[in-house]
């Protein structure tokens, strides 16, 4: 159903998007009634990140996370299923978790001592027969529960009984999600409790940037030029062709580099001679230790194989606000690690989100291994990364440029369009966008964007 | 040992750095004041921006490393979490963090720079099992405004050194910065700790 709201000064959302033309108003970026829209029309209807499973391994463990401005807590149930409950009290409103991370047999009110067991249902009260002589509601008394779907490990959860399911919801783009999170049969685990540092920007900034801004790069990140830790290749014609965007009518978006440009960084310019397996081994895919090589090649079919060792997706965003990262890295020695996680832009306001980071290495991995990932990330990316320290510099910009009467009034562009390929000349699904720049997975992730805020995505 | 094999390790070993029983260096001995010099010196460098110099004061076989800190339960500990690094450096990845910022104009994140402040003090020294070294731990407290804030981004930490200490010089061996946020109040570490 379609229902584009009405701002309070008459503005029809709808009206400030021009999908034609692929530019909207920035005044979309922050304005604060359209923060709030996206409360009830995205984060209570969109299927949302909260964790992976690893981080919740035994029955108890629970994660305190948010989905949009709501408190949930993420928890393990002895059944092994994974419950997601909103963190307060259906008494009188107290947070009833109060910690990051632990492991609980119930949950405990500290205001009047109520009790919840671990799938939110009401445990009891002190004085429940004299509060209660006929019994209570225990319905009404009870934690209200999200929906749970958990795809590769990665915990999803969603407050819409309306919404479609996760597979439906990922579509074609579990291809691309199943090359970074599902390549051996043991998957991949968490290296540990995820970074969380503020940003004084809006939430959409960043996850439109992951959706598919690979053209900020050779600006941005200029200094890696400078260092000489990335070569200047993104001026060349053979960068441009061999970088590859997809996007799915869902909203997400993955890039996909040709791996010449990955062996041609790890300066071994045989890796084009070589079989997959002999590529592989050379240059294991991020966050995965050589020893797990052959699991990999039993584990994947042909297809998964050559998308894997010729372009392996690297940068992508699952919709809404989920950046997913599996690159690459050169350190400080000359040598080639990589960063293998995720992150999540979780709103704090129109003016602020929360930078929630996480570091994964494939299951089974030595602690040498996960060492060297643990050093690759902190060099690299989140907080202190000397890639993405700088990317922080521009989501508050632009958020205050949007704060402006007269900026707000500025449009963000999309302008550089590509044909999509023909499907039958690519190996997985969704729309590819070869050629670079190309803002098609970026424009992509608005027009899905309005869609959620008008009432067209369902 | 300083060289601790992972950051777990480190971590676990170095929350504090002195050993149980340790000796301590006593406020107003000569040593005392040398080394609260150095912190004092070392912070004075870090904020006239002078990190080449800084970079001087690094021992070959640094560990610069900042853990993670959680919110939990007074039973469950300080909340020191060693498997998820905020920083995570060894002399190599600290030279290219300076070079970064000293040699390219594209350092945008610290380009305009920052006017920080490094309060250092509550410096306590002890002995360790080397003769030469010294573990010494220090309260930092970090201001940071930027642009056109009219207020500051602040950290507050717990800082356990191990200093090595000769008649010429001191270095700095190794760090561990035990942040207070659990939700750091930052748009990015791009300074020093």
């Amino acid at each position: 159903m379609t229902s584009s709201p009405v701002l309070a000064d008459g503005t029809i959302l709808e009206q400030l998007i021009d999908r034609e033309k692929r530019e909207f108003s920035l005044r979309v970026l922050a304005d604060p009634e359209i923060y709030n829209l996206e409360l009830e029309r995205i984060w209570a209807k969109a299927w949302i990140v909260v964790g992976h499973e690893s981080e919740i391994s035994n029955a108890g463990d629970f994660v305190r996370r948010r989905i949009g401005n709501d408190s949930v807590i993420v928890v393990r149930q002895r059944s092994g299923d994974v419950e997601c409950l909103l963190n307060v009290c259906p008494h009188r409103a107290n947070e009833i978790c109060r910690t990051d991370a632990g492991n609980a047999p119930a949950f405990h009110c500290i205001y009047h001592g109520w009790t919840f067991n671990r799938d939110g249902s009401f445990r009891g009260a002190p004085f429940l027969s004299k509060m209660f002589p006929e019994g209570p509601d225990r319905e009404a008394y009870s934690l209200r529960k999200a929906r749970v779907e958990v795809f590769c490990g990665i915990i999803f959860a969603n407050w819409s009984e309306e919404a479609p399911t996760l597979a439906e919801y990922l579509g074609e783009f579990v291809d691309y999600l199943r090359l970074l999170f599902d390549r051996t049969a043991d998957g991949f685990e968490i290296l540990g409790p995820p970074q969380h540092y503020t940003v004084p920007g809006n939430w959409k900034a960043p996850s439109e940037q992951m959706a598919g801004d690979g053209y900020h790069g050779q600006s941005l990140h200029g200094s890696l030029v400078d260092l000489g830790f990335q070569v200047d290749r993104q001026q060349s014609d053979d960068w441009s062709n061999s970088t590859h965007r997809i996007g799915t009518p869902q909203g997400h978006g993955m890039a996909c580099m040709d791996a010449r440009q990955i062996w041609t960084a790890a300066q071994d310019s045989e890796g084009d001679m070589t079989t997959m397996e002999e590529r592989l081994r050379r240059l294991p895919p991020a966050g995965l230790p050589l020893e797990s090589i052959g699991a990999v090649m039993r584990h994947l079919d042909e297809k998964q194989l050559r998308l894997l060792t010729e372009t392996p997706p690297s940068v992508g965003l699952i919709f809404p606000n989920v950046g997913l990262i599996g690159f690459h890295v050169a350190m400080p020695d000359g040598s080639l690690c990589s960063s293998f996680g995720m992150h999540c832009f979780v709103p704090r306001g129109p003016g602020k989100f929360e930078f929630i980071h996480w570091n994964f290495v494939e299951r089974g991995a030595s602690e040498e291994f996960k060492d060297q990932l643990r050093r690759a990330s902190a060099f690299s990316v989140g907080a202190a990364g000397i890639i993405e320290q700088d990317d922080s510099e521009t989501w508050p910009a632009m958020t205050r440029a949007s704060e402006g009467f007269i900026g707000r009034q500025s449009k963000m562009r999309y302008h550089i369009a590509r044909p999509p390929r023909d499907r039958d000349d690519w190996l997985a699904g969704g729309e590819v966008y070869s050629g670079y720049p190309s803002d098609d997975t970026q424009w992509n992730w608005w027009v899905r964007y309005f869609d959620y805020m008008t009432g067209r995505a369902d | 040992m300083a060289g601790a094999g992972t950051l777990v390790e480190a971590v676990d070993e170095n929350e504090s750095a002195a050993r149980p029983g340790a000796q301590r260096v006593r406020s107003g001995s000569e040593l005392y004041w040398r080394i609260h010099d150095f912190l004092i010196d070392e912070a004075r460098l870090l904020d006239d921006g002078r990190f080449n110099d800084w970079f001087e004061l690094l021992a070959e076989d640094i560990s610069y490393t900042m853990p993670l800190r959680q919110t939990t339960l007074r039973r469950k500990g300080t909340g020191i979490e060693p498997r998820t690094p905020w920083f995570y450096e060894d002399i190599e990845s600290m030279r290219v963090r300076v070079r970064r910022v000293m040699e390219s104009d594209k350092a945008y994140s610290e380009d305009p720079p920052s006017r920080t402040r490094h309060f250092v003090s509550n410096i306590v020294i002890h002995e360790t099992d080397r003769a030469h070294e010294y573990a010494v731990s220090s309260y930092l407290l970090l201001l940071r405004n930027r642009g056109e804030a009219d207020n500051y981004e602040l950290a507050s930490a717990d800082r356990q050194d191990i200093l090595r200490v000769s008649n010429e010089a001191i270095t700095l061996v190794r760090r561990t910065i035990l942040i207070d946020q659990a939700r750091l109040g930052m748009q990015n570490l791009a300074v020093f700790m």
